[in-house]
């Protein structure tokens, strides 16, 4: 029994925990996770006659898509009945540039900040990392007024600028951590190659970079999809973001509640994040979690 | 070929000083060897010769150029670092090229530069391959050979061996040893191994607390240690310590060695540095190889009956510990039959081999 | 760029380094525009928001100097006291039972347990899942009429009651529930990373010591991912005093105003009901709020690390 990893193999386990009781716990674990999507899919493809006899939790009977065409071009949304597709162009047109734009400076400021260490670097390194706790009703309504006097209040442009800059204290810390690890004496040989900042970051640190890239990139297309204080304060009618136009959908229709239209929305509304997850949920979280290079 | 001299240097970080006045010379074809314990200065040393870091005071000239406040890359110095520092994306060739890759030389060039520094390190056939594919002494060949195709004025070594297993380092330290005495050019090397220094250098500064305790060859170091620091620091095992006083009794100087019991005071007269040292606190040094059974010693070397502690074998030597008293010292002998622990052995001190030094002030006593 | 000179005011005091500065400026042109933005974008904005939570500004700003009156008004309206006391319910219980699920989801996964992939992939996804529709989903489930209680009614146990997002004062409790549904994945991959960087030497000491399985994790294993522990801490408490779209998608600050948090308090002051002044004053005292509890640990972070 404990003889075994006296000996030391990585491979043997810790405990000899009795695996049934292990196993029971992460399943019941694992079926209390997993239930609120179940309930969702298995809702969204079930015609409504049935959910109004049944409930909501159930197997269909009669499977149908129905409720999927109707969420993706007809459901109303206030007076404008086209489904959630305008709006999940918006969000498309929001989030993909503002993600890259606040990953790619908060690379800059991660690697200007750690390895050109002037007078005063760690000061502005906690100035710009405090921007992570901001609790954004504290500059909700200056940011409604800037945006409205620079003429960009619901303008995917407005967007687009509050969510690049928010997000920069959150791509800033995590390129920070990742090129703390990376040796200084890299940059400094390369310096006495001969090369300069703008020639270091691209050709040397921005091609080791690609893991916390990844990290970076999930986190703000999350967030920024995800985001609802600032969507629901600067962008109305026409030019709200999918999560608006989802709340707005399910919260405030009128007469008979389409359970599965809803549901099959708010999994519209989900799917571009979680199939993000899917693909690349695996390098998010090593390279949220590692960080360090080898070279 | 090239001369390197530091003068008045100073560096400080906030306020601690780093360096404190150093003063250094290299001449044509030579190598220097920054010694000195962890926190000494001697990397941020380096770094200030290499352009990295900005003085605080003083200056650097390079074949009597002021090389001061010029940027790194127009120094004409590489340095090979201790992580290695190799760009890992870079496959070995590029990593190699780079900085001709920064000066705008065209690729065929540096395809030839490459292949003729690989071909000299062994190297050539990694050159297509990525810096976590190599092992650690390959990856400090590839290092070296990115220092190499710019033939620099000037070579800095920052600890390059440090983490390289044994043998590797054996074989590397001998490859740099090799590769100076082919090209001749102008090397700093710093490194907190004694050994290294006294095998590569022509010059070796030992430093201390941002200062040089000692500059000068490694024959020098060893056979002349100009204060305590130095006579600790280098050698293996160890310098023996012995505290001492000197009375001066009817002309004569007589010294005696405070921890080893009762024995009786030697006269050393003829040792006329000491007069100054009368009523003093006294350091006696001497080497482990320099003690001798006393069988073997000359007549009027103070002879110590000591109690054998453990003996290490080394196979080509061995080493005794020994207590006299109070007193503790080791003994290098020709490996044999080991003395039991326990047992007494007299051994005697050489009055020729002893080093005097000021135990207060640290110096030695000029001979 | 004026800020430039007053954060490092002691590189101009000394001897002008032309060389130094000659190599640093291409950084301090690189962090110019992010450090611009955000002095402006968050610093500007907060002292901003303070300043109009002394002014006498409603719906239009109004610059006439107020004092406190904002805060004695925001602090006498019984819907912001609900608001705070279940902002401080919300935060404790969220924090404490999405650390205590997230630990036993990590140590469980740490038992080199098969299928590990699809199991994580299964407590991590709802990270993903915008509160929004955690909301609108769990919405669903807690709701007595259609939701579990229904449906464990129509199974036969006729007296099953699960119906606290309709009490007022359990309401808070479900949105508990979905807020740890949503974060505790999250929490338990980032302690497993933890969990499998600890010294594997200093856990076989444990047991050569004699330490059974609870023993070693209490005492070795836990203390020893400690600093993952406080970041897990302080993101949570950062993301709970966030909280907002959750509670509006979720029960609509209901029933009456008894799921109100003061996010929802002050989006609905400033653009509902036009008191930005009294909006504000909510704002700051979540902001000091927050302040409090983070600033210490980022100081503490990044001070230990950083400097010569």
């Amino acid at each position: 029994m404990a003889t075994d990893t006296i000996t030391g193999h990585a491979r043997a386990p810790k405990f000899p925990w009795v695996p049934v009781l292990l196993y029971l716990t992460l399943g019941v674990l694992a079926f209390i996770f997993i239930m609120p999507l179940a309930v969702m899919v298995l809702t969204s493809v079930r015609p409504l006659e049935e959910i109004r006899t049944a409930g909501i939790i159930g197997i269909p009977q009669h499977v149908t898509f129905d409720a999927w065409g109707t969420a993706w071009n007809e459901a109303c949304i206030a007076s404008v009945c086209e489904g959630l597709q305008p709006y999940f162009r918006n969000s498309l047109a929001i989030a993909v540039p503002a993600t890259l734009l606040s990953t790619i400076l908060g690379a800059v400021n991660g690697y200007a900040l750690t390895k050109f260490r002037f007078r005063g670097a760690d000061t502005l390194m906690v100035l710009i990392i405090l921007g992570c706790f901001l609790p954004l009703q504290a500059v909700l309504i200056p940011a409604a007024q800037t945006l409205s006097s620079l003429g960009l209040a619901n303008s995917v442009f407005g967007l687009i600028l509050i969510y690049a800059v928010y997000g920069l204290p959150f791509t800033t810390l995590f390129f920070r951590n990742y090129y703390v690890a990376v040796p200084d004496e890299i940059v400094r040989a390369a310096t006495m190659d001969g090369a300069g900042f703008w020639r270091i970051f691209t050709q040397i640190m921005l091609p080791i970079s690609w893991p916390i890239f990844m990290v970076s990139v999930v986190f703000q297309f999350t967030g920024i999809w995800n985001e609802f204080l600032f969507g629901v304060s600067f962008s109305t009618g026409a030019s709200q973001t999918v999560t608006v136009a989802l709340n707005n959908l399910v919260n405030t229709t009128f007469g008979v509640k389409q359970y599965n239209v809803d549901m099959a929305a708010s999994l519209i509304a989900a799917l571009p994040v979680l199939i993000l997850y899917l693909f690349v949920g695996r390098f998010f979280v090593r390279g949220l979690t590692a960080g360090s290079v080898k070279g | 070929m090239t001369t390197l001299n530091i003068s008045g240097l100073k560096k400080s970080f906030g306020t601690t000083d780093v360096l404190k006045d150093i003063n250094i010379a290299v001449g044509d074809r030579g190598f220097l060897v920054l010694l000195g314990p962890s926190g000494c200065g001697k990397s941020t040393l380096l770094n200030v010769i290499a352009g990295l870091e900005q003085v605080s005071g003083g200056g650097i000239t390079m074949d009597g150029q002021e090389i001061t406040r010029v940027e790194s890359k127009d120094r004409d110095i590489a340095m090979v670092f201790q992580s290695y520092a190799l760009y890992p994306s870079m496959t070995v060739e590029r990593n190699i090229t780079f900085s001709l890759e920064v000066r705008g030389v065209p690729r065929e060039q540096r395809r030839q530069a490459a292949a003729e520094v690989a071909e000299s390190l062994q190297i050539a056939h990694l050159l297509g391959r990525k810096p976590s594919q190599l092992s650690g002494g390959q990856r400090q060949r590839v290092a070296i050979g990115r220092a190499l195709v710019r033939s620099p004025k000037v070579f800095l070594f920052d600890e390059p061996l440090s983490n390289l297993d044994t043998q590797l380092r054996l074989e590397t330290r001998a490859l740099i040893k090799r590769l100076h005495q082919r090209l001749g050019s102008t090397s700093v090397y710093v490194t907190h191994d004694q050994s290294e220094a006294m095998t590569l250098a022509t010059h070796i500064a030992v430093m201390s607390k941002g200062e040089v305790a000692q500059f000068g060859t490694p024959a020098e170091i060893y056979s002349k240690p100009a204060n305590l620091f130095v006579a600790r620091f280098v050698g293996t095992p160890p310098m023996n310590f012995f505290p001492a006083s000197v009375t001066e009794r009817q002309g004569q100087l007589l010294v005696h060695l405070e921890n080893c019991g009762a024995i009786p005071p030697m006269d050393l007269s003829s040792h006329g540095a000491l007069l100054h040292s009368v009523g003093r606190k006294l350091t006696i040094g001497v080497r482990p190889d320099q003690l001798v059974l006393a069988e073997s010693a000359e007549d009027g070397d103070p002879v110590l009956e000591a109690i054998v502690d453990i003996v290490e074998d080394t196979g080509t030597d061995m080493f005794v510990y020994l207590r006299s008293g109070n007193q503790e010292f080791i003994l290098r002998q020709p490996p044999g039959l080991p003395p039991k622990s326990g047992a007494t052995l007299r051994v005697a001190l050489p009055v020729t081999n002893m080093h005097f030094f000021d135990t207060e002030l640290g110096d030695r006593l000029s001979d | 760029m004026t800020k430039k000179e007053g954060i490092a005011p002691s590189g101009l005091a000394r001897s002008f380094d032309w060389a130094g500065l000659r190599r640093y400026l291409p950084a301090w042109f690189a962090v110019a525009p992010s450090l611009a933005a955000l002095l402006v974008f968050v610093y500007g904005f907060a002292l901003w928001t303070a300043y109009i939570s002394l002014s006498a500004s409603k719906m239009i700003p109004d610059f006439t100097f107020v004092g406190l009156r904002n805060y004695q008004r925001l602090w006498g309206e019984d819907r912001w006291t609900v608001a705070a006391t279940n902002l401080v319910t919300f935060t404790v219980l969220y924090v404490g039972v999405t650390l205590a699920v997230g630990l036993l989801i990590a140590i469980l996964l740490d038992q080199k347990v098969r299928l590990e992939t699809p199991l994580r992939t299964i407590f991590l996804y709802p990270a993903a899942v915008s509160l929004v529709v955690t909301g609108i989903s769990w919405k669903w489930l807690l709701n007595p009429g259609t939701g579990i209680e229904a449906f464990v009614r129509s199974l036969g146990w006729d007296n099953f009651v699960f119906d606290w997002i309709i009490q007022q004062h359990t309401v808070i409790f479900a949105v508990v529930i979905a807020a740890v549904w949503q974060q505790a994945g999250f929490v338990a991959v980032l302690l497993l990373a933890a969990l499998r960087g600890v010294d594997g030497e200093m856990v076989k000491a444990a047991r050569l010591d004699g330490a059974g399985p609870v023993r070693t994790y209490w005492s070795v294993i836990i203390p020893a991912i400690r600093p993952a522990f406080i970041s897990a801490f302080v993101l949570l408490v950062a993301f709970a005093l966030k909280t907002f779209d959750l509670v509006v998608a979720m029960t609509a600050q209901g029933p009456g105003y008894a799921s109100a948090l003061p996010s929802t308090f002050v989006y609905d002051m400033a653009f509902q009901r036009n008191q930005l002044g009294i909006a504000s004053a909510g704002a700051v005292s979540i902001l000091l709020f927050a302040a409090v509890i983070v600033l210490p640990y980022v100081i503490w972070e990044f001070r230990k690390t950083d400097g010569h």
